[in-house]
């Protein structure tokens, strides 16, 4: 047990080494035989192949190595539950690079936020894992896929285990690459290979923030000696280390003006934005659906783009020291994000389209959640979500894998009786998510609207009207695709049980996670109890019995607009009581805008052709003002040098000796005087 | 072989003369048309710099060669410089069948 | 040059050459040996072959083996510079098992074999190997008939770079710069019959000229002003009991040095002959004198600033200026340009404005992230000059806008170009982020003076941040342009090679040296930066050292080094 933990930083090793293994057998000479079948897509020939690049080690590996960090996070879930005063955070560090006296540290620090990622990650990852074993069992990178897959858990595990913010960059870096590769991974499909490149431009925009936020920060805190003094006193911890920003925020609050510090925060939280998915820079996700379902499920659902809200969590106290800047900023930003999320999903008619925006939206609340300084309701609803946005996704991939790719929902329907296990679990998911009849969605989110409640009515009213928003374009992906008659020209097949079997393990958690961690069941401690952070009790705007009364209130209400989603559902989409082209036509104006998804794309489009064109008028403007100001003799040096200095390379050899000559007596000039004056 | 340094001809005459010659060979490359005088010139400009080294040489350290070792170093290089120069030289009037540096400003910007 | 003929006449009367050879620390130099040996080799060898050259059959000699050998010039010198490698990292155990801590002095204090020296040169041989890759194919298809004379020359450039990584002495300084460069003129107007390449050579030639004129005759007033000593060792020393009537020169020769040196590393104001002659040479020239001539004029510049910190205070302001310059000029002029070698060539200025920023403090921690970022930037660079190779071998153009679209015909190639332009820009997780902040982390605290041209360095590099970002930009989102259609078309028709990821009927995209050159920088660029402790050691340890040596000559070296670092002080320890 205490061996787990204390080798906890074997858990990205195990994947790194199924990866590197996987490139090796990907690597090896392949036989004749089987070059020959591969452009068919069969794999008989697969026995003549070497035993590393056989389908079955590829998959045993991956899933091994997710086994070992599942039974790493299940040792460590048993450590938390033995802290009993208090939860203490293990640290341990190894040196990386060195220059000078900067010194950068790779290692992993575990505490309750820790244990609740890393259970998150693995026992997600092992089950999308076997689903996908099924789901791409005749694609013929299934290797490839494999190997992505493990490269993956092994960016991640590394984020989730980080221990400074500089490896957390480092690896929220390494996440993304992994991330473009799975979503390019059918990259002859012109929309993936350029989805590739959207998500992959989208997050340098963010990514961009972050890393000035990074280094802002560490150019403040190292150049004034924080860290010298830090580190001397806490020799095991790295610089930049999550245990340290508290002392460290603390010192910075009296060192530098409120919006520089504001500033930081809002920088580094742009890191969160472009990988959480939070307007404006959210467009990347709904593209990103063009990767295979698995990795939706994975990446574009439990893991990666949580890690956004996970890194406020982490760098928590920088942006809670800012109650007036970062705070408020995270807050409007979350509330958009569900709200702009939660509208577009009711146009969409693609299914796993309108499972993204529904994630985005998700996303939304918990963002305003950790905004709103609701720490512990922002990572339950993160817990929570997992689970059964994991389990809808695999759902959905499920239903697309049976139609033969079929992806619209106005095609499918009925499709419960063909798809049972599917649809029950789908359903199951949907109500989780709409936060009905006690699940876990319902915990979570509510303890999220009880937050916003206590802090401010119209936060509250825009998140619940979100909330029936959700149940209402839930129920509508379910009555669409499981209820009346089907619609669609492909034959269904049956269900595949490697691919149900996650769902049926899945649906599990969905339903109970939430009521175990309430604490109000079975004498389990709550979340909260373990996940809290050190700051709560200076910081929090919300004392326990306060948010208890609240909740309750809010429970009730909660429930109700749930309930009103679920029925205008059945009305519009089950009962066929409402005609959609009525609704349509009634609303024209906004259903137009919701299915143009705000017009963000185009917006963007335009905004980038403007923005470049703008740029290009910008040089040439410039241009001529500096060749006028030159040949007028009134260019300033500074400005004028760009040209003047183009202008001199004539071309012409003589010009460049003349230049070279003259160069030197000026040199030799200005070093005189410059040397008289020193 | 040494060169004699009478006292009126002192070291800074030597040195003035060898920055007379080296700045008229800077001025012949950076205003010279033909190729040829151009490379000339390139070989004046380090011939000064040899009259420079063994005059130095004779003043500064007259029981140490190393100046005129220098010296014969240089005069080596520039053979060899002068025979690169004319190679490229001999191949640009190949190529265009002129020796004008106007001639050439193709690349530029 | 302290030549002393006691120990040659020994030598010739006891006829004990071998001591004396070991002596002179002869074998340090045997990498260079090697390289010279090859490169005759390669001469003789071409005399006697028909038909690759312009020989007449008469002149052939019927040996199988004389024809073998000299049709594989490329071989030959690629066997000698893998063996040189390998002799020069077998240097390493000399130095950490003799502790030759100071270095040796070599050929009568001609060369200095310290471990400065060594680990310039492992990485100038890693960058050649690659140069070498990049051209295998170049110079089958556009110079067959003079592969092995190319190759001959390109060796003996190679050779004088190697010489000058090592060198303490103005008169092998002189020789070893003069040998890189004339070869160098040679290179640059290979394609005898292109007249860009012809022009960007005499240009080249000219320029390099002058400007070694200039050298030369700063040398020779330093010559003066020493005392009659040409040694840099002795340069401290000599500085003050020099000739009283020359004082006078002092900052004259010494901007006529840094003419000469700025020349070579192409630092504004020094910097023009730079995009002509990048546009016009061979894209395998280009990329080896946009490395190998910078790396080893470098090395030699630290060699020859490092006497001067504390005895004329201000030669920083000499640095700062060119380095400020460099800067300006690089970032600003790349922004319009639309040849893509152009646009490399003003970027490499801008990167002499950041190296030189590390030799404004002549300290031994920020002297050591300059040779950090040049390793760094041996890397990014050659792939960068790899990827422009393959591009404008595919589309038949060097123009940016002509790549536009590249993305969608070749995915793989424009990643990687991609990540090699990322590096250059300095974007993490590349090597290039890691060295600027290296780099710029050891200024940063030095003074205010030098906080200030940190942060004007951050806005360079912001600046040029745009730039490379353009041409990806170009490459990936914009429509394809007329060329890559064209490529798009032949794509289609033909089966694909692997790397690339598609086809094309380049004689380059899927040859096998080029894929090499690719991944050994790709793995250079990638790695270099998360694995750097042990080579940032190496550089800390190679300039402690060399400082230590200067220390050791000057009369009043008495203080005990101040902030040392865990590594250096189990080497220093034995120092006498």
């Amino acid at each position: 047990m205490d061996w787990f933990i204390q080798t906890l930083w074997l858990v990205p090793i195990y994947p790194l080494v199924a990866f590197l293994l996987i490139s090796l057998g990907r690597a090896l000479p392949k036989p004749l035989a089987y070059d020959a079948s591969e452009g068919h897509g069969h794999t008989d020939a697969s026995e003549a192949l070497p035993l590393l690049a056989k389908k079955e080690v590829a998959f045993a590996l991956t899933s091994g190595a997710t086994l070992m960090g599942l039974v790493h996070a299940i040792a460590s879930i048993g450590w938390l539950f033995n802290q009993h005063n208090g939860v203490v955070a293990i640290e341990k560090n190894w040196q990386w690079l060195q220059a000078g006296d900067l010194v950068l540290k790779l290692g992993t620090l575990l505490d309750a936020n820790t244990v609740m990622m890393l259970f998150v990650v693995t026992f997600i990852s092992l089950f999308i894992q076997i689903y996908t074993h099924g789901y791409m069992n005749h694609d013929k990178g299934y290797a490839k896929f494999f190997g992505y897959l493990a490269l993956f858990n092994f960016s991640m595990l590394g984020l989730v285990l980080s221990s400074n913010l500089i490896q957390t960059y480092m690896f929220w870096e390494l996440v993304g690459v992994s991330s473009y590769l799975l979503i390019g991974f059918w990259f002859h499909k012109p929309a993936a290979a350029a989805a590739s490149m959207k998500a992959f431009l989208v997050n340098r925009v963010g990514d961009f923030g972050f890393l000035l936020g990074i280094l802002l920060l560490l150019g403040i805190t190292f150049t004034s000696g924080f860290w010298h003094d830090y580190l001397s006193i806490n020799p095991d911890q790295a610089l930049l280390s999550f245990q340290g920003f508290m002392p460290m925020v603390g010192a910075l609050a009296k060192g530098i003006p409120a919006w520089l510090l504001g500033l930081i925060g809002i920088l580094v939280f742009m890191g969160s934005m472009a990988k959480s998915a939070q307007v404006p820079l959210h467009t990347w996700l709904p593209d990103a659906m063009e990767g295979p379902t698995p990795i939706s499920a994975l990446i574009h659902a439990a893991t990666m783009v949580a890690a956004g809200v996970y890194l406020i969590a982490r760098v928590f106290p920088l942006v809670a020291a800012s109650t007036d800047i970062t705070m408020p900023f995270i807050t409007i930003i979350g509330v958009i994000t569900a709200i702009v999320g939660a509208t577009i999903a009711v146009t969409q008619t693609d299914i796993k389209k309108a499972l993204a925006y529904s994630t985005m939206s998700q996303l939304g609340f918990m963002v305003t959640a950790m905004g709103l300084g609701a720490y512990t309701a922002g990572l339950f609803h993160l817990f929570t979500h997992a689970f059964f946005k994991a389990m809808l996704f695999l759902g959905s991939g499920s239903v697309i894998h049976a139609c033969e790719g079929e992806q619209d929902m106005r095609k499918m329907g009925g499709l419960l009786k063909k798809l049972p296990v599917t649809g029950i679990t789908y359903l199951i998911g949907t109500v989780a998510i709409s936060g009905l009849f006690w699940t876990s969605g319902f915990w979570s989110k509510d303890e999220i609207l009880a937050a916003a409640a206590h802090q401010h009515p119209v936060i509250y009213i825009l998140l619940s009207a979100t909330a029936g928003l959700t149940s209402f374009y839930m129920f509508r992906t379910f009555f669409m695709t499981f209820m009346g008659t089907y619609r669609g020209e492909a034959h269904v097949h049956k269900e595949d049980p490697v691919m149900t079997a996650p769902l049926a393990v899945l649906a599990v958690p969905s339903l109970l996670i939430g009521v175990l961690l309430s604490g109000f069941a079975f004498g389990l401690p709550a979340f909260g109890h373990y996940i809290t952070h050190g700051l709560m009790s200076e910081l929090s705007h919300h004392p326990h019995s306060l948010l208890d009364a609240m909740f309750n209130k809010v429970g009730n209400a909660s429930q109700m607009v749930g309930l009103t989603g679920l029925v205008l559902a059945f009305a519009v989409y089950g009962m066929k009581l409402i005609n959609t082209d009525t609704v349509k036509r009634v609303l024209a104006w906004p259903y137009e805008l919701f299915r143009n998804k705000w017009f963000f794309d185009d917006v963007y489009q335009g905004l980038v052709e403007g923005g470049f064109m703008l740029i290009a008028q910008m040089s040439s403007t410039f241009d001529k003002v500096v060749i006028d100001g030159v040949v007028n003799g009134v260019g300033c040096i500074t400005s004028g040098t760009g040209g003047l200095i183009r202008r001199l390379q004539t071309g012409r050899i003589q010009t460049y000796v003349t230049v070279l000559g003259l160069s030197v007596l000026a040199l030799v000039v200005t070093y005189q005087v410059l040397m008289v004056k020193g | 072989m040494s060169v004699a340094v009478t006292p009126e001809i002192g070291l800074s005459t030597y040195l003035v003369l060898a920055s007379i010659l080296f700045g008229l060979g800077f001025m012949g490359v950076a205003t010279g048309r033909h190729l040829m005088r151009t490379l000339m010139c390139v070989e004046l400009m380090l011939n000064a710099v040899n009259l420079a080294l063994v005059a130095i040489n004779n003043t500064v350290n007259p029981g140490d060669l190393s100046g005129q070792v220098f010296a014969i170093f240089v005069l080596t290089v520039s053979a060899a410089e002068a025979a690169v120069g004319i190679a490229i030289v001999i191949a640009l009037f190949k190529n265009t069948g002129s020796v004008d540096a106007d001639a050439f400003k193709e690349l530029k910007g | 040059m302290v030549f002393s003929a006691d120990a040659l006449s020994s030598a010739l009367l006891d006829n004990d050459w071998t001591g004396f050879l070991l002596k002179q620390g002869v074998p340090f130099l045997s990498p260079e040996f090697i390289l010279i040996l090859t490169l005759l080799l390669i001469i003789v060898l071409s005399l006697f072959s028909v038909g690759k050259t312009e020989n007449k059959p008469e002149n052939a000699i019927n040996s199988p083996v004389v024809s073998l050998l000299a049709s594989n010039s490329w071989n030959l010198a690629m066997g000698g510079t893998v063996l040189a490698l390998l002799t020069v990292i077998a240097h390493y155990f000399l130095f950490f098992f003799n502790h030759f801590d100071v270095g040796y002095s070599v050929l009568y204090g001609m060369f200095k074999a310290d471990l400065l020296s060594v680990a310039s040169r492992t990485f100038l041989l890693v960058g050649f190997i690659i140069v070498l890759l990049m051209s295998k194919r170049y110079v089958a298809t556009f110079m067959a008939k003079q592969a092995s004379e190319f190759f001959a020359i390109l060796l003996t450039a190679f050779t004088g770079a190697m010489f000058l990584c090592g060198s303490i002495d103005f008169v092998s300084a002189f020789v070893s710069l003069e040998t890189l460069g004339i070869s160098s003129y040679l290179l640059v107007g290979y394609l005898r019959n292109n007249q860009q390449s012809t022009e960007a050579s005499l240009k080249y030639l000219v320029y390099g000229g002058a400007s070694s004129a200039l050298f030369l005759f700063g040398l020779a007033l330093l010559y003066g002003l020493m005392g009659g000593s040409t040694s840099l060792e002795t340069l401290p020393l000599a500085l003050n009991s020099g000739v009283k009537e020359l004082s006078a020169w002092l900052p004259i020769a010494l901007v006529l040095v840094m003419a000469g040196v700025g020349f070579k590393i192409s630092a504004a104001p020094f910097h023009m002959w730079t995009p002509d002659v990048y546009e016009g040479a061979p894209t395998p020239v280009t990329a080896f004198l946009s490395v190998v001539s910078k790396l080893a004029a470098f090395v030699f510049a630290i060699r020859f600033l490092l006497p001067f910190a504390g005895h004329v205070g201000s030669v920083t302001i000499l640095v700062s200026l060119l380095a400020l310059l460099s800067m300006l000029v690089g970032n600003t002029i790349a922004l319009k340009q639309t040849n893509i070698k152009r646009l490399l060539a003003y970027s490499t200025i801008a990167h002499a404005g950041y190296l030189l920023l590390g030799l404004t403090v002549l300290q031994y921690h920020s002297l050591a992230t300059v040779l950090f970022y040049l390793f760094t930037y041996v890397f990014m660079n050659l792939g960068a000059f790899a990827c422009v190779l393959v591009t404008s071998d595919l589309l038949k153009t060097e123009t940016i806008a002509d790549m536009a679209g590249l993305g969608k015909a070749k995915p793989m190639l424009v990643a990687m170009f991609s990540i090699f332009l990322l590096g250059l820009a300095g974007m993490p997780i590349t090597a290039g982020f890691f060295a600027k902040l290296f780099l710029f982390q050891a200024l940063v605290t030095e003074n205010p003076i030098t906080l200030g041209m940190v942060l004007l360095a951050l806005v360079a590099s912001t600046v040029s941040i745009y730039y490379y970002l353009n041409v990806i930009r170009t490459m990936v989102v914009a429509e394809p342009s007329d060329a890559v259609k064209a490529l798009m078309g032949q794509t289609e028709s033909n089966a694909g090679c692997a790397l690339m990821a598609g086809g094309g009927t380049s004689s380059l995209c899927g040859s096998t040296s080029m894929r090499w050159a690719m991944i050994l920088s790709l793995a250079g660029t990638l790695l270099l930066g998360v694995l750097a402790t042990p080579i940032m050691t190496v550089c800390d340890v190679a300039m402690y050292e060399l400082i230590q040596a200067g220390k050791q000559l000057e009369p009043e070296s008495a203080q005990p080094p101040a902030n040392v670092g865990g590594v250096t002080t189990s080497a220093s320890s034995t120092n006498p």
